[in-house]
């Protein structure tokens, strides 16, 4: 939209009104406030503002009160009024200037005031924000033992007010950009200028540009939009609702996209190994870091490959057991009357509806739920001889494992993987397990995100970056430089010595 | 085009579908073999295998129903295949022999028939593993054997198998012998088979009923023998105690043993052999190989009731020269059973052929011959490392 097609505001007050009110039609919550201005009332005026979204009490005390007071010795039409009063009267901070409705009506749908004068056709946009928001508040998905309590909320102004308390340098950038023609979704851009790659910043500025729809309510919108592999389970945008986590991702080259009205922010670009590395491997030692990374890759291949590895194992290659476990094994499948691959998809679908459930469920039922799934999976199951023993064991394996994921974003493409490759074992054991994975692997290496393969550092192999790998993080002092995989310049993070106690050589 | 990639697509997916789970099994659809028995009976094989009954075994809270942890089934054939074809009308579901602990020979086989034609089964059966011990079934029958009821490990295959494996290392007269070194020697010229028996103590048809097991001492058990010398695929005798031990050191096969020396009437020094290492050598002395068998044997004193002083060295060279010399005597002894049975059964031939292959290949035909000749040269030294809690015994100073 330019300048050209927008309505300009008329010099007549009540016209502008007028106007205004045909606009906004039957909506009570927008009020428009007529009165004079000037300490004798000399100038009509009205100020529009958004009722819930407008702090009512700066309006009255930071613009009306000083309005009504101030002095408006030249008549209407003399000087620009709406210049005089942002210069002289109103107590507000950031003030603007507009000159046609399209920006007026977005001003008080923001939750600025509006204000118009008689003979004026400049109308000033007052920051009068203020309305009920979630306090700052602990991450509810992403939890840490170390680290900061702090996630995002849904105001886009605090969330960049966190990522500002953690990065104190002017060379964070935030760009704002609004998309959705009805919803009119603020959303910032946010990276650190001189590490940033420029063909990322300009890839994420282009993606986004291309964006024309009538909603987007939550970043997953912005994600489905922004990817570059639709038909994959793998995500290659990173969300989390952590600043801290965000602001590790700016410096270390990665552009941050926050929707506002949503605390998940987007962070591209994304790599797979990024996804097994939680905050914490940071926060505690080096060596207590390394060995949870390990663990968590052990989990990812237990949730993954579990069950379909017990099938092929115990349908196809019995020789592979120990023979005391294959007798028991046995024994807690004699009178089970379903062929393996059947029971434990029976047990593995059971578990996904149990854990639907639990999330639909009201709070208060939740406990009820988990008390009904423990008996469905466990006991009942087994005592009714429809799963055997093992597969219970197997099954709860994979569930916690699933959650010893970090991030619910690469747990959800673990869960999908699972049943095929349970599929591929139940007819071609662990050959068709071999051949699942090798396509999984292909798979991973076919993506990109932002232009950046998604395996690096393993894939293309980038030696200084298996420092903070998928199994190992070295200790911070050893990382003297920002990944390679993201940045291609401005790659010092640190410069040595390290520091010793000062009386050692 | 569309319609061939189509084609294409339909075609690999039958693909897909069509081989699918041709040797897929059901844990329990399958006849878990335990353990098998092969016996000659008339012109005929009798193969006899023991079934697990997996809810038997793996019950341990006590609601067991009494019945046996394994059900043995037989069948006679004219080839073990036949046989085993034949079980197929009596066990339950298709027999599975992966996980096969033990293969009992019976003595009857062994000795008229050889074990030949057994082995050519089980090596070329595709289910079966190479991890399995094969014991000669002593004075009995293997159908027998597998008809005993054990008590602890309710398994008899599995109570079989650790049991040679314990005494095996601990206990130096037995062997456990895999199908892949017994094919070894069955091949080789040089290095003829032996194999460890099992028998029967106690009577046979009580150890076959539940009874058994129900006593503490049980009426019948299985104890391993001494070793079955072979030559060729023929069992041709037994080595008793001392001989089977006097076969481990020159194989070098002892891992830990108890030995004793005799000291005067009635008093014993008994010695727990910890490490023992023997290095055989060739030498050619006048174009006529000469075996040389150095032994090495670390042992602690165990007991001794011999009135020694042990903190005196003098004592100590004593007693490595009695049990030097009691080493040598076996190794001797056992060397001499088996140039009497005809069978390079320690493997002298293996050795001269590694040494002088072109001597081997001249001599090959008459190398029993050239065995029964050869007179090796022992030396044995025997090493004491530690004598106990105790450097004099009580009895000493109870005398005192």
């Amino acid at each position: 939209m330019t300048t050209q097609q927008r309505a300009p505001l008329d010099h007549s007050l009540h016209r502008n009104l007028t106007v205004i009110r045909k606009a906004i039609g039957t909506s009570g919550d927008i009020i428009i406030r007529e009165f004079q201005a000037g300490r004798s009332g000399e100038v009509p005026a009205a100020i529009i503002y958004a009722d819930g979204l407008a702090d009512a009490n700066a309006i009255q005390s930071m613009v009306l009160r000083p309005l009504m007071l101030a002095d408006m010795p030249l008549g209407i039409g003399q000087i620009p009024l709406a210049s005089r009063a942002k210069e002289h009267i109103v107590y507000i901070g950031d003030v603007e200037e507009i000159t046609d409705l399209e920006s007026l009506y977005k001003a008080f749908l923001t939750g600025n005031s509006v204000l118009l004068f008689e003979g004026d056709q400049t109308a000033l946009s007052l920051d009068t924000k203020g309305w009920k928001e979630r306090s700052v508040d602990e991450p509810s998905t992403q939890n840490v033992i170390r680290g900061p309590k702090e996630a995002f909320t849904e105001t886009l102004k605090t969330n960049i007010g966190l990522l500002r308390r953690r990065i104190k340098s002017t060379t964070m950038q935030v760009e704002y950009k609004t998309v959705g023609r009805l919803t009119q979704t603020d959303l910032a851009i946010v990276y650190m200028d001189g590490i940033v790659a420029d063909e990322v910043l300009n890839e994420v500025r282009h993606r986004l540009s291309l964006i024309d729809i009538d909603a987007i309510f939550e970043s997953g919108n912005i994600e489905e939009f922004i990817q570059e592999e639709q038909l994959t389970y793998f995500p290659t945008v990173f969300n989390t609702e952590r600043p801290d986590v965000v602001a590790a991702g700016l410096v270390e080259g990665r552009v941050a996209i926050i929707v506002d009205g949503t605390p998940f922010v987007l962070l591209v670009p994304a790599l797979f190994i990024q996804f097994l590395q939680s905050p914490d491997d940071y926060y505690q030692r080096a060596d207590i870091g390394s060995i949870l990374r390990t663990l968590r890759l052990v989990a990812l291949f237990i949730a993954m490959l579990a069950p379909a590895a017990f099938i092929a194992i115990t349908s196809f290659h019995q020789e592979m057991l120990p023979s005391s476990l294959l007798i028991s094994i046995a024994a807690s499948r004699s009178g089970v009357p379903f062929p393996v691959f059947v029971e434990a998809l029976i047990m593995e679908i059971t578990f996904e509806l149990l854990r639907e459930a639990g999330l639909r469920m009201p709070k208060a039922i939740g406990q009820a739920i988990s008390i009904v799934g423990a008996l469905v999976l466990g006991e009942a199951a087994v005592q009714a001889g429809l799963v055997s023993p093992g597969m219970v064991i197997i099954v709860s394996l994979t569930a916690i494992t699933t959650f010893v994921i970090p991030y619910s974003s690469l747990a959800v493409p673990i869960r999908l993987l699972r049943f095929s490759l349970m599929g591929l074992a139940a007819m071609f054991g662990l050959y068709g397990i071999f051949v699942g994975l090798t396509y999984v692997i292909l798979h991973l290496n076919t993506l990109r995100s932002f232009g950046v393969p998604y395996l690096k550092p393993y894939a293309p192999f980038i030696m200084a970056d298996q420092k903070d790998g998928v199994w190992f993080r070295a200790p911070i002092w050893k990382m003297l430089k920002r990944p390679l995989s993201l940045v291609n310049r401005n790659q010092t993070r640190q410069r040595p010595p390290v520091p010793k106690p000062s009386g050692k050589e | 085009m569309t319609r061939l990639a189509c084609r294409l697509l339909f075609a690999a997916a039958m693909l897909l579908l069509l081989p699918g789970c041709w040797d897929r099994h059901e844990l329990n659809d399958l006849s878990i073999v335990s353990t098998m028995g092969f016996d000659k009976k008339g012109d005929k094989i009798l193969v006899t295998i023991q079934v697990l009954d997996p809810n038997e075994v793996a019950r341990a809270t006590g609601t067991a129903s009494g019945s046996a942890p394994v059900v043995a089934y037989e069948a006679e054939g004219v080839t073990v295949d036949d046989a085993i074809g034949r079980l197929s009308v009596k066990a339950p579901y298709p027999l599975y022999l992966s996980h096969v602990r033990m293969v009992v020979v019976g003595e009857k086989l062994a000795r008229e028939d050889g074990i030949g034609k057994v082995m050519d089964f089980i090596s070329r059966d595709r289910q079966m593993r190479t991890d399995f011990y094969i014991i000669l079934a002593r004075k009995t029958t293997a159908n027998n054997v597998l008809s005993i009821f054990t008590a602890i490990n309710k398994i008899p295959g599995n109570k079989m198998f650790s049991a040679l494996e314990t005494s095996s290392k601990e206990w130096a007269p037995v062997t456990g012998m895999h199908l892949v070194q017994l094919i070894d020697d069955l091949v080789t010229g040089g290095k003829q088979l032996v194999l460890t028996g099992i028998r029967i103590d106690g009577d046979p048809d009580k150890g076959a009923t539940q009874q058994n097991i129900e006593n503490i001492s049980d009426l019948a058990r299985l104890s391993y023998t001494s070793l079955g010398v072979f030559r060729g695929d023929k069992l041709v005798g037994w080595l008793n105690e001392n001989e089977s031990k006097g076969y481990k050191y020159i194989r070098n096969e002892v891992v830990r043993t108890v030995g004793f020396v005799q000291c005067g009437p009635k008093q014993y020094t008994s010695f727990r052999i910890i490490r023992a290492d023997t290095k055989s050598k060739v030498k050619f002395v006048k174009d006529k190989p000469e075996i040389h068998l150095n032994v090495r044997i670390e042992a602690d004193v165990n007991e001794q009731t011999c009135g020694l002083d042990l903190n005196k060295e003098e004592s100590l060279v004593k007693l490595s020269e009695l049990a030097s010399y009691k080493v040598v005597m076996i190794v001797k002894d056992t060397i001499k059973r088996g140039q009497q049975f005809h069978s390079d059964i320690f493997g002298f031939g293996e050795l001269v052929e590694r040494k002088a292959p072109r001597y081997w290949k001249q001599h090959r035909e008459e190398w029993t011959d050239l065995f029964e000749q050869l007179e090796p040269v022992i030396h044995v030294d025997w090493n004491i490392r530690r004598v106990g809690t105790k450097s004099r015994s009580f009895l000493q100073e109870q005398e005192e």
